[in-house]
């Protein structure tokens, strides 16, 4: 069979697939196929459909690695006329690629904004407008804790129109709405995401985001059983993909606060997405949320839980028993690790007060 | 100084323009607010007299150079007063709960409706009797707003309506007597009333109440698949019928006789009120129903201002959820009654119910036996597996899985492929519902460490080759073994688990990429991939392996190896790394020049 035809096959199997580790797996695979038989053309636009599916299923750094295949070979032959592949066709993924990149501690402050500059620069070569790179230059100053830039890049991000390259409306009111939750205006935050809630603005990741940030300032300001609606609604949404494992950690920081044993559940059920993503900063979240809920069991006098950990976490057993204290020293340890190294790269503090800012409420 | 009150002054040609051209997605709905008014006309009627017989007839008029559509009903008919009252005033509607109905009896707002007609018209004469009145009125309105009213010298014998219409240039082609039929029979196809069409010559009823509608308790199944295939043009598996209190929901949902793409939703058609609101609508099933197709009519629910599909609140929410509940119930019921249509069901479907058996227990029970996983013998459904053995061994991912596939049958290992969508998770799940069943997650360095060892005199005569082996694969992050194994054929296995794989295909990424984007992914790999190995499993069994240990030539023994070593990639279909790439055209050279050399 003719390589080709064997990249057909692979492809005629993903059709009906949605995005999921199965999906990238296959992709690989085809992926794997085209290197092999050196066919560029091919690989690109495979990998252009990997980094989209491993991007909606929980798999970033996989699209960020192939990603940067993409962009060295746009500018090693974007200009040869055989190749049907250009510059344009990768500006939409670039927005994916640094949405995540703050999520690795290991990748330095410099390297992200050199990142940034080389998408501002390809944006602009191309005759598109900054606001998706105002909107990720805010969003990157948020995850890393500093309010002031992020204001400043969100007031500049509102004086550009979206264009052809910009978010969907959804994403970015809800973008919108994780703003004002970053600047404690909570009152602000709900009115804002009303076209979110009222189902009037959705897409892939939306309102599943949405629900999972408002839990928090909804149960803050006394809405209780609007947060508990929209935990259901929203816990229904996410359940599915480990892509939303930092919305879980949301529902499992907001029912530790009203509801342990259900927070304990959640916690259960997807242990295995926060222990296993290469996402670091989503696991910090995970882990954080997961110690606030440990600490709450053992303030009700829970001492010890059952349940199923994988064989290669460290604190394993056979018999399934834990000692609810055991664990809270080693998601301690962790989270404690965790924040120390994004605090270093980011040279702020932000996660170190983030840690203190869940446990008060212990 | 006063403060005046004023009122803003809206250009009616403007606004009629932005409805006509903006609200709707085509000239064609002209037909629907035509069929729209009448219907609701005869509604009030039957309001006041239950045994009212409503009925809509219409006719086309050819002459020269334009046609004419005049659409007639036997309703309640308007006023004078009432005519200035609902269609001089935009969204004044005397459906609203005027006239003493409830709101919900009535599918469209008079006024708004109306104005879609100058969409295709530039004049709308409306002639119209009410009990109420002794006179018979007729109305003139026009585009840009103004209209007469005037009594009509010889009045109607009964109630009713009657809206001229003639063709505006370059929308004839919306007046044809083919079209208007097409279009009636489109939107009105369910209407309660007899329509009665007609181009002066012939006269023709287009409606007729479909199967699914009439108020039986035993619905005949070869009238309801028929009807199917004639709506959708599918000839579908089978049928279930679909009914919601809330929204007062009734249709019928059909199973697809193919494979569905579940990353796309399927598209429904629904009726409001017995009038086509949407062949596309998306919303009125749950998200996991995209094996059937489904026409449903509801009676209470709200359409969106264009009309064109149903608004999303909490009751069209419920109503997903009771017809949800409709299917899932068919199928609880059709795996006890009839196994043969729900095993050929599930071959179908199998996708869209392994998503809901993970969400349901109860469904999961009923189920998983009958639902089918690449084995490495072959595709067996669960109840097959246990046929076999009760404890599952299974691999999460693909690219293990077929690692493995390739030598587990051999062995007569029943391995299961996990890697695809959901598996994974319903395999785990076994044990809860099956006492007797554990299930095992294995890699394929964990299969290779199953095979036969070597007898210790084997082991000495292979020593000095896999020492040497094992060195020369170390710059390659392999490691290498010997073993005996089935089949003979393979000489060496090559085999790796998901780190290391992922760690090859970082590695192969940098060595094409520029030197900043090298930069970005160095402090991207994870420290935990990057002390994983491979592993090169050769084979006793094979007869190459055994005369390469016992060689005494080490330079030849090394060459031998990585070509090996090379091989194995090449048939994983593993893309090359430069070193790799190395061996192919020097090593091969050096193993022609050895030979020559020998001879």
């Amino acid at each position: 069979m003719d390589y080709t035809q064997q990249i057909e096959e692979i492809l005629d199997k993903i059709y009906d697939l949605p995005n999921s580790d199965a999906k990238v797996a296959l992709l690989e695979e085809a992926i794997r196929i085209a290197d092999s038989q050196s066919d560029i053309e091919q690989a690109f636009w495979l990998r252009k459909d990997l980094i989209d599916a491993a991007t909606f299923s929980g798999n970033k750094l996989k699209a960020l690695i192939h990603f940067t295949w993409c962009v060295t070979q746009v500018d090693k032959y974007a200009e040869v006329e055989k190749y049907n592949f250009t510059e344009e066709d990768i500006l939409w993924e670039y927005k994916w690629v640094l949405d995540n990149v703050a999520a690795y501690p290991t990748i330095s402050k410099q390297k992200i904004y050199e990142l940034l500059e080389d998408m501002k620069r390809r944006y602009t070569k191309n005759g598109y407008n900054l606001r998706p790179y105002y909107k990720l230059y805010c969003n990157i100053s948020m995850e890393m804790g500093e309010k002031e830039k992020a204001i400043h890049y969100y007031e500049l991000m509102q004086k550009e129109k979206p264009d052809f390259n910009s978010d969907c409306k959804a994403c970015d009111k809800n973008f919108e709405v994780d703003y004002y939750i970053f600047l404690k205006e909570y009152e602000k935050a709900i009115s804002t995401a009303k076209p979110i809630l009222d189902g009037k603005m959705k897409c892939a990741e939306i309102p599943h985001f949405t629900y999972s940030y408002l839990l928090f300032p909804l149960h803050t300001l006394g809405k209780h059983e609007e947060a508990m609606e929209i935990q259901q609604k929203g816990y229904r949404l996410i359940s599915q993909s480990k892509e939303f494992v930092l919305a879980l950690s949301r529902h499992i920081f907001f029912l530790s606060l009203v509801d342990v044993k259900k927070s304990l559940t959640i916690f259960k059920k997807h242990f295995l997405w926060g222990y296993e993503t290469l996402q670091i900063s989503n696991k910090f979240f995970y882990y954080l949320s997961s110690l606030v809920m440990l600490k709450k069991l053992s303030q009700e006098n829970t001492k010890t839980i059952t349940m199923q950990f994988p064989e290669i976490f460290s604190l394993y057993n056979e018999n399934g028993k834990y000692e609810v204290a055991t664990l809270i020293n080693w998601f301690e340890q962790e989270v404690q690790t965790l924040a120390q190294a994004f605090d270093e790269r980011n040279e702020t503090e932000y996660y170190k007060k983030t840690i203190q800012e869940y446990l008060q409420y212990v | 100084m006063n403060t005046e009150s004023h009122r803003f002054k809206v250009n009616l040609g403007g606004m009629i323009d932005l409805l006509s051209n903006h609200l709707y997605s085509s000239p064609k709905v002209y037909i629907r607010e035509l069929l729209q008014n009448a219907t609701d006309a005869i509604r009030a009627k039957i309001n006041q007299n239950p045994n009212h017989q409503g009925n809509i007839f219409v006719e086309v008029i050819e002459t020269k150079d334009e046609f004419t559509i005049m659409a007639e009903d036997n309703g309640v008919g308007l006023t004078e007063e009432e005519i200035h009252r609902f269609l001089a005033i935009i969204g004044e509607s005397s459906k609203r709960n005027e006239l003493g109905e409830a709101k919900q009896d009535f599918i469209g707002r008079f006024g708004i409706g109306l104005l879609s007609c100058f969409m295709v018209s530039n004049e709308i004469t409306l002639i119209t009797h009410s009990e109420k009145s002794p006179h018979t009125m007729k109305w003139i309105g026009k585009p840009d707003g103004t209209y007469t009213i005037e009594k009509v010298p010889t009045p109607l014998q009964h109630s009713g309506t009657k809206i001229y219409l003639r063709s505006k240039k370059e929308r004839e082609e919306y007046f044809q007597y083919e079209t208007v039929k097409e279009l009636i029979s489109y939107y009105g196809g369910l209407l309660p009333f007899p329509i009665i069409a007609s181009n002066g010559k012939q006269k023709e009823q287009l409606n007729d109440v479909p199967v699914w509608l009439q108020e039986k308790n035993l619905l005949p199944r070869i009238e309801v698949l028929e009807y199917g295939k004639k709506i959708f043009g599918t000839e579908f598996l089978d049928y279930i019928p679909l009914h919601s209190a809330v929204g007062s929901v009734n249709g019928i949902a059909y199973i697809l006789p193919h494979k569905v793409n579940i990353a796309v939703k399927s598209k429904h058609r629904v009726y409001l009120k017995r009038m086509l609101l949407s062949e596309e609508s998306e919303n009125v099933l749950p998200e996991w129903a995209f094996f059937v197709k489904c026409i449903i009519n509801a009676n209470d629910l709200r359409p969106t201002a264009s009309r064109e599909d149903f608004y999303e609140d909490e009751k069209l929410q419920t109503v997903q959820e009771e017809l949800g509940n409709c299917l899932r119930n068919y199928l609880v019921t059709l795996a006890k009654t009839d196994t043969l249509r729900f095993r050929k069901i599930v071959a179908i479907h199998y996708l869209s119910i392994k998503t809901l058996a993970l969400q349901d227990d109860e469904l999961y029970k009923l189920f998983i036996k009958y639902l089918p996983f690449e084995t490495s013998f072959g595709e067996y459904t669960i109840e097959e597996i246990f046929q076999h053995k009760k404890n599952i061994l299974y691999t999460p991912i693909l690219d293990e899985y077929r690692q493995i596939a390739r030598v587990a049958s051999a062995q007569s290992m029943l391995v299961i492929n996990g890697g695809y969508i959901y598996d994974a998770e319903l395999l785990e799940k076994l044990p809860e519902f099956f006492s007797d069943v554990t299930v095992e997650r294995v890699n394929p360095q964990q299969i290779t460490q199953a095979f036969e060892e070597l007898t210790e005199e084997e082991q000495e005569q292979m020593f000095s080759f896999i020492t040497l082996a094992d060195k020369t694969l170390q710059k390659y992050l392999c490691r290498l073994e010997v073993k005996r194994f089935q089949p003979k054929e393979i000489a060496a296995l090559y085999s790796t688990n998901e780190e290391t794989t992922f760690f090859r295909s970082i590695e192969q990424t940098k060595e094409q990429t520029n030197e900043f984007f090298t930069s970005i992914l160095d402090s991207v790999t994870p420290s935990s991939i990057q002390s994983s190995y491979a592993q090169l499993c050769c084979n006793y069994n094979n007869p190459l392996i055994q005369k390469l240990g016992t060689t005494t030539d080490t330079k030849f023994q090394k060459l031998a190896v990585e070509i090996l070593y090379v091989q194995a990639l090449l048939l994983g279909h593993y893309p090359l790394k430069n070193n790799e790439l190395t061996i192919l055209s020097t090593g091969l050279l050096q193993l022609l020049e050895w030979k020559t050399k020998e001879n």
